[in-house]
């Protein structure tokens, strides 16, 4: 059930209208079944696998927490185990095999397992970072172990943050879903708004946005270096709109039942240096590789120097690249935001040094839009092995950056009648309406970040409401309203 | 809880009030008919035509249809293959009308390779313009496959009213007097069964075997200053078809089509679309306006490329070589039923293979006997 379908507002109005109607005490189930029924919309079986692992960390946690030493630690390992199996064995299996079947053929060694014909449970690598979350936070003895069943299921669970995040952490999940939740007024109308915002990401930006993308990396070895660039640059729209519109969405679709989930997007593109960036982009995942990934081998080779601590910001972000997906296009996208980052902290006091020399103070205005275009530069080129389906159309993308760019440049977008773009179902219009609606989101996520304060006609309902309605119908107006899933869906 | 539902009612109510007359209206016009629906009412004996204002399917539509219906013989092009009928062959049956389900070369190897049981026989309208060297600029040769953009779950309602802005364009086709109410509430009460505001309104569209519906009242006198106006646009430099040579790109694509044809067992039958006689005239007048200087070639090349895989390719281009004149056009470049059923026969004389599908005796009597200028058939429309 995607969110940006009729099922799922006709599925949450019911659910949203029940919950605040229903017996407080059975609040917490009805969410466990709308989140089974969210969940088996896409393929039911699967539900079996969420069940198994949900019941298995369940289980090992109360264990864990009862006893200490060799068989806590125990209990830690089989649980991380039944996960990181579960996931390589969906997620990775194939990768992994193919490779070897690769380096196989090399050394003419017969190898002949066969890939496994599977498709990969939805969200799955999100629930299995939410449990390990949990398991390790227990481990760690930071968070008691949840003795409900039902409520520890609901936490993996929670239909809104189930499919695509954010990865929330047991201390910050847990304790909403032990309580009862009445209604609220402020929470519902601000759960709407945030809701329609992330609707407005997701259909007018990012979905009309990737035809155009889809159609230049269709045609990568004949598209012009110039159309490249651009497809290149709105892909980086395409993504972010496309997954902080979910995460608004699940954000707010919580908040409307009374639980607050972590900001998951703190306006990423307004960032000066790569490092920056990811504390503002899927905040989730990248506080999760910090705290169990990066601070742990950061903290073992604190005495090693500055190189070993380089080395754990690249560790980092490979895996952060494997999460992604399996495929050598991950690893290279992650090694590169890590040697970007790693690049970034070594040059940063000799960066300094020429600022200075030059004049420019870290509050002017030129130097924020170098380090702002820069890191936009960078992260779109780490973003093409995001897109790419594989390595080797990664290395396409790039090389056709550079070529042809003598014909006919922009051809696509100045050619009339059955111009190429128009084939697929985008004209200079919609092109135009795309361009002013991503202005208008760049332009709100501004006023955020400079923590504009709203003028005072705003709190008068007609102009809100006049707002709101202008809002919706340039949504419907501007809107791509075709079925097409959230980019971390498949993750 | 109260005050808020009573609020997000007060601030839905607008909002209902603008989307229910369109929705409504598109409702009855059958907008919003799923298209497994129109597949089986045009597989009944009920006659329809489909006409939707707000939505495109016919790629997706027809090249189910085909699957489901597996024809022996279809008509595989642009709208200038819309007027093939399945009237034209002994048995109706055998035949399916994919008119319009394809814009560019590409299009014919990408709908012959979603089947899984292709057809014996492909009329293919083989257009002029898809072999114009300035292609490049048009998009005629290589389009992204249109049937791998449209197998996601087609949703009418997210299609017509959403997607393509029928909840707002109804109400400008409305005021600009393109219909009126009460042609939308009789559209149910017709012998011939509407879906879309198109086929409600104008009573145009496809009909069951896929084949165009055109019932709307035809002005000779409009088709002919239509038809003088295009040729009279047509000058050395500025052609409405402009480019200097044969595409050799767009060769290259019919090769892949007629070597896959060839490969799967279809035999296929190439024609060069009719063009109204005043502007084939006027191409030939110009040869700096340079289509017709490809057109002085366009035949004997595109030709000797069908014999090559055995393949028989007719050349309707000029109207006035085969008996027919601009009076059958229904405009500058799509001819009429009547015009059609003309070129079918030459087809049909010519050809071993759609011969003994069509009773070539009968189809001249409904030629001889038609009292129409543009249709031959009992059946308006056609």
């Amino acid at each position: 059930m995607l969110f940006d379908s009729l099922q799922f507002v006709v599925f949450f109005i019911a659910i949203f209208f029940l919950y605040f109607s229903i017996p407080s005490r059975w609040q917490k189930w009805l969410l466990l079944v709308a989140s089974c029924y969210f969940y088996m919309a896409f393929i039911p079986q699967y539900i079996l696998v969420l069940f198994f692992l949900i019941t298995v960390d369940y289980f090992l946690g109360i264990k864990m927490e009862r006893t200490f030493g060799r068989t806590r630690m125990l209990y830690l390992v089989v649980s991380i185990l039944a996960n990181v199996c579960t996931l390589f064995f969906f997620k990775y299996f194939n990768f992994f095999n193919q490779n070897i079947a690769d380096i196989a053929r090399l050394i003419h060694w017969n190898y002949s397992l066969e890939s496994l014909a599977i498709i990969l449970p939805i969200g799955l690598s999100f629930h299995i970072f939410q449990s390990l979350a949990y398991i390790i936070e227990v481990y760690k003895g930071h968070f008691k172990a949840e003795q409900n069943y039902g409520t520890y299921a609901l936490y993996v669970m929670f239909f809104p943050q189930l499919v695509a995040g954010p990865i929330e952490r047991p201390s910050r999940l847990l304790p909403q879903l032990r309580i009862v939740h009445e209604f609220n007024y402020c929470n519902a109308v601000s759960g709407l708004k945030t809701m329609l915002w992330g609707f407005f990401k997701k259909i007018v930006i990012a979905n009309n946005l990737a035809l155009l993308v889809d159609f230049v990396f269709a045609h990568i070895t004949t598209a012009n270096g110039s159309v490249i660039i651009l497809a290149v640059f709105a892909f980086s729209i395409v993504l972010y709109a496309d997954f902080s519109g979910y995460s608004d969405i699940a954000v707010g679709s919580a908040r409307m039942l009374g639980i607050e989930l972590m900001q998951n997007f703190r306006q990423p593109y307004f960032s000066q240096t790569i490092a920056e960036l990811w504390r503002r982009w899927h905040i989730s995942l990248s506080s999760w590789f910090r705290d169990f990934v990066y601070s742990p081998l950061a903290w073992k080779w604190r005495e090693r120097g500055i190189w070993w601590a380089y080395f754990a910001i690249v560790i980092t972000f490979l895996l952060t690249g494997v999460w992604h997906g399996a495929g050598w296009n991950f690893v290279v996208m992650g090694f590169l935001f890590g040697f970007f980052i790693c690049f970034g902290l070594w040059t940063k006091s000799l960066r300094e040094k020429i600022w200075n020399i030059i004049g420019i103070g870290p509050r002017n205005i030129v130097r924020i839009l170098v380090g702002v275009s820069t890191t936009f530069i960078l992260t779109s080129i780490a973003w093409i092995f995001f897109r790419a389906q594989d390595l080797s159309e990664a290395l396409l993308v790039l090389k056709g950056l550079f070529t042809r760019w003598g014909q006919d440049a922009f051809s696509y977008l100045l050619c009339s009648d059955y111009c190429a773009f128009y084939a697929i179902g985008i004209g200079r219009t919609v092109l135009a309406i795309v361009g002013i609606s991503v202005v208008v989101m760049f332009a709100y996520e501004l006023f955020k970040e400079l923590n504009f304060a709203l003028p005072k006609f705003w709190y008068r309902r007609a102009v809100r409401w006049s707002l709101y309605y202008a809002f919706i119908l340039w949504m419907l107006f501007a809107g791509y309203f075709a079925p097409m899933t959230f980019i971390y869906f498949k993750f | 809880m109260r005050t808020f539902i009573a609020h997000l009612l007060i601030f839905l109510l607008p909002l209902v009030i603008l989307f229910t007359p369109a929705f409504i209206v598109l409702f009855i016009s059958g907008e919003f008919t799923s298209l497994e629906n129109i597949g089986t009412l045009s597989r009944s004996t009920d006659r329809i035509v489909v006409g939707p204002a707000y939505s495109y399917f016919r790629s997706e539509y027809q090249l189910n249809e085909v699957s489901v219906r597996r024809p022996a013989v279809i008509a595989l092009g642009s709208s200038r293959v819309g007027e093939f009928h399945s009237e034209f062959f002994k048995n109706p049956n055998v035949f399916y009308n994919t008119s319009g389900s394809i814009g560019s070369l590409s299009g014919f190897n990408d709908f012959i390779k979603h089947l899984s049981q292709p057809p014996q026989i492909i009329i293919a309208g083989i257009d002029e313009y898809f072999f114009n060297p300035e292609n490049a600029k048009n998009n005629t040769v290589k389009r992204p496959d249109p049937f791998i953009v449209h197998t996601k779950i087609y949703d009418p309602f997210f299609e017509s009213f959403l997607r393509n802005g029928g909840w707002w364009k109804v109400y400008a086709d409305y005021f600009s007097g393109k219909f009126i109410l009460s042609d939308i509430f009789t559209c149910p009460q017709r012998d011939v069964r509407t879906i879309g505001l198109l086929a409600c309104i104008n009573n145009s569209g496809f009909t069951n075997d896929g084949s165009n519906y055109d019932n709307i009242v035809l002005y000779p006198s409009e088709i002919s200053q239509g038809i003088d106006a295009v040729a009279a646009s047509i000058t050395d430099t500025n052609g409405d078809d402009y480019g200097s040579n044969i595409s050799t790109d767009a060769i290259a694509e019919l090769r892949i089509f007629l070597t896959s044809a060839k490969e799967k067992g279809i035999n296929v039958i190439g024609f060069l679309p009719p063009i109204s006689h005043k502007e084939f005239q006027a191409l030939k007048q110009h040869p700096d306006a340079v289509y017709s200087y490809a057109f002085k070639n366009l035949y004997s090349t595109l030709a000797a490329v069908f014999k090559e895989y055995g393949f028989d390719l007719y050349d309707f281009s000029d109207i006035s070589s085969w008996g027919s004149s601009d009076d059958e056009m229904a405009e500058s470049k799509h001819g009429s039923g009547k015009m059609y059923l003309r070129l079918f026969i030459q087809m049909a004389e010519n050809n071993e293979s759609l011969a003994p599908l069509v009773d070539i005796p009968n189809l001249k009597e409904k030629l001889a006997n038609a009292t129409s200028t543009y249709f031959i058939s009992e059946i308006a429309g056609y």
